[in-house]
């Protein structure tokens, strides 16, 4: 009787200090996991600071302009690339479904300017009702609510 | 106690061996383990109390929560790396300024086995250094010489590669300006050991040392190439010696963008000649001009002086004992105050001077803040000359822009009061947060300043600055050809031209000024090197970039609205040249 319980007793002390031991090895090992993660991290804290000075550097104004000049077959906005929803014409409501448009004209269309329209909508007060929205042949994204970023007000 | 009870059994013990052997030797044995076992029974009951307690303690720390403790434990967030000096962004949070780590190249020769080996090898990795002169620092007996300071990556692996003995690295930070020319005036730049000695830099210094945080300027990066491209344009179109020009907010008093040339790289400020580091918006002080009638006849119209519909005689030049005033282009008639701003006549706008008073005219220029240095955040500030005594010819060239200097900086923020509705906003370079209050002071009434954007959009659409006009931003400014002082009077040939607009003139956002020194004539623009040849298109082209740039919604200028609300009475009576 006596053996058993000393027995059972030595073993609870070995599973209790084996335990420890095992949870101390493994503390020990996350924190060296961590110092180490924690000097990645300033280490590519590092490289990104670095990164950023080279970002602004190769985005200077005078580059992007002379690689758009030689890149791009874009000329500077003026006023007149610049309108509101309220120029559009109304169109005429037909029966008929819009002919699709032909090649030519997308690829033209998508050579343009955006057009945008600072201040308010007029499809912020009065939406356009579903018959018409569903003919636009844009949907979704609609490029008219672009406003310039960091427009100083 | 124990030992008491003891004594006693021991007594009782005694007594009982006298009574009888076996008998007693019984009963002392019984009471002697009756004794043991309460003894024991104390002892345990102690030490189980003691365990009860530390046990007790070891359950509350180790397994019942605190009310204070946190959930889960975290580790401390690792100290995010940050350099020396905290960077500086323009107001869209693009990198103006920032400390970069560099490797300097110092070796210690007492370590280095072969010099003159190590000399080539190091000459063929560093082009600019000489072998002979590396050679000369490696032959000290120091352990300590600078080889090169502030490598770039490249040539640092380089170094590396040849694996000399000897060569060691310090870490060093330097301060990095990426957009180079851009902006070198504003930024200024840091000596040697990281510590600012002009513009942002030197008046931010101990801010940009203490915070972190990026500091955010005015400026808009986009805006100041604009208009740095189209200065510099014009100054090398007149062969002009500079320019200056500035771009603010109407509303705020922010600076959008602020230009000065000649200029300079802040990464090399070192090799630049003085005349590249003067900022001519801020520090320069200048004769303006015909810009200051602005002033003139917005003081004149709110004092009360003169109304729209009045007018001077300026048939005649005005002659004193020194001075002869005359007309740039006379008209030699009577003319009413809205032709006197457009034609920009002198004669009329020393009259109307003459009107407001020597007084009038001094405390509706201290209120525009032209009498006193202004309080922008940089250290190169122009004070004004201000003429001492104060004369009354001196109030009649003031009235027209002469014998009163005062920096670009300081006109573009008067002219921005008079044409917002009145309030003057002290000029800044640091973004001012949508919620910040900052009070404005108003200096003319809102009517006088409706009246004073008719009459400027006047001069763009009918006047002297016809070239200023970008179709569709309602621009409205007023030109001007200071003739500069030399010596004795003034230079004929050497000429100030300017211009200063804002837009659009039915509530204006922003002003514009543009300002070439010494501009030269050319066979294209008939000889002329005046304000509204050589500035206002320089003006005219910013704005058609910068309408769009900044979101101002163009307007149709022929519109019945638009002309209704630009319209101006002016009689133009004409007075009989016979009469004289």
């Amino acid at each position: 009787m006596r053996w058993r319980s000393t027995c059972l007793w030595l073993a609870l002390a070995a599973m209790v200090g084996f335990g420890l031991f095992h949870v101390k090895y493994e503390v020990q090992r996350l924190e060296s996991e961590l110092h180490q993660l924690n000097s990645e991290i300033l280490k590519e804290q590092r490289q990104v600071h670095v990164l950023k000075a080279e970002w602004a550097y190769l985005n200077r104004p005078s580059r992007l302009s002379a690689l758009a000049h030689s890149h791009l077959d874009l000329v500077p906005m003026d006023a007149g690339h610049t309108g509101s929803i309220k120029d559009l014409p109304m169109r005429k409501p037909t029966t008929s479904p819009p002919p699709a448009p032909h090649r030519r004209h997308i690829a033209r269309a998508t050579a343009l300017p955006l057009i945008r329209t600072v201040g308010e909508l007029p499809l912020a007060t009065k939406p356009l009702s579903p018959a018409w929205t569903s003919r636009l042949p844009l949907s979704g994204a609609n490029p008219n609510t672009i406003t310039p970023p960091g427009a100083p007000q | 106690m124990n030992r008491g009870q003891g004594g006693a059994a021991a007594k009782a013990a005694n007594g009982r061996r006298r009574q009888g052997k076996t008998n007693g030797l019984d009963t002392i044995r019984t009471q002697a383990i009756d004794a043991g076992r309460t003894r024991l029974l104390v002892t345990g009951a102690m030490f189980g109390l003691v365990f009860l307690v530390i046990g007790a303690r070891l359950a509350d720390v180790t397994v019942i929560k605190q009310g204070n403790e946190p959930r889960l434990v975290q580790a401390k967030p690792s100290a995010s790396w940050q350099t020396g000096r905290a960077d500086i962004v323009d107001r869209n949070g693009v990198l103006l300024a920032t400390s970069l780590e560099t490797s300097s190249l110092y070796a210690n020769p007492r370590h280095v086995l072969d010099r003159r080996e190590a000399a080539t090898k190091l000459a063929k990795a560093l082009p600019e250094l000489s072998a002979a002169e590396i050679f000369r620092n490696l032959a000290s007996d120091r352990s300590f010489v600078w080889l090169r300071r502030h490598l770039t990556p490249r040539q640092k692996y380089a170094v590396n590669r040849l694996g000399i003995p000897g060569l060691y690295f310090q870490r060093e930070e330097r301060r990095v300006y990426p957009l180079g020319h851009l902006v070198p005036h504003l930024l200024g730049f840091t000596d040697t050991d990281n510590k600012g000695i002009a513009g942002i830099e030197e008046s931010f210094d101990e801010v940009l040392r203490a915070t972190p945080e990026p500091l955010a300027l005015a400026i808009d990066i986009r805006a100041q190439h604009i208009l740095r491209r189209e200065l510099r344009a014009a100054v090398s179109r007149f062969r002009a010696i500079g320019g200056g020009a500035v771009v603010m907010n109407a509303r705020t008093g922010e600076i959008l963008a602020m230009v000065s040339l000649p200029d300079f790289d802040p990464n090399k400020p070192a090799s630049q000649p003085p005349t590249a580091t003067f900022n001519r918006a801020t520090l320069g002080v200048y004769e303006m001009g015909s810009t200051v009638k602005i002033l003139t006849v917005a003081m004149a119209l709110d004092s009360g002086a003169v109304t729209l519909k009045g007018g001077f005689d300026a048939s005649k030049p005005i002659r004193t004992n020194r001075f002869l005033i005359t007309d740039y282009k006379p008209k030699g008639r009577w003319l009413s105050v809205p032709e006197i701003f457009m034609y920009s006549s002198n004669i009329g706008a020393a009259k109307m001077a003459l009107a407001i008073g020597t007084n009038g005219q001094k405390r509706y220029l201290g209120n525009f803040g032209l009498l006193r240095q202004p309080s922008i955040e940089l250290p190169e500030v122009g004070s004004p000359i201000v003429p001492s005594p104060w004369r009354e010819i001196n109030t009649m060239t003031i009235g027209f822009g002469h014998g009163l200097a005062v920096s670009p900086v300081q006109l573009t923020a008067a002219v921005a009061a008079v044409v917002n509705g009145g309030i003057l906003w002290p000029a800044t370079v640091i973004r001012r947060l949508a919620g910040h209050k900052v009070s404005g002071r108003r200096v003319i009434s809102a009517r006088t300043s409706e009246q004073m954007r008719r009459l400027m959009r006047l001069v763009v659409a009918r006047g002297t600055g016809r070239k200023a006009a970008a179709v569709g931003y309602l621009v409205g400014g007023k030109t001007g050809t200071a003739e500069k002082s030399g010596g004795r009077g003034y230079r004929r040939k050497a000429l100030l031209s300017s211009f200063i607009a804002a837009f659009p003139m039915t509530a204006p956002r922003y002003v514009v000024l543009a300002l070439l020194d010494e501009p030269r004539g050319r066979r294209d623009t008939l000889g002329y090197a005046t304000g509204g040849w050589v500035a206002a298109p320089v003006v005219g082209r910013v704005i058609a970039r910068l309408g769009p740039l900044f979101g101002v919604p163009p307007v149709d200028e022929s519109s019945p609205r638009i002309k209704r609300r630009m319209s101006i009475k002016f009689n133009s009576r004409r007075r009989k040249l016979a009469s004289f």
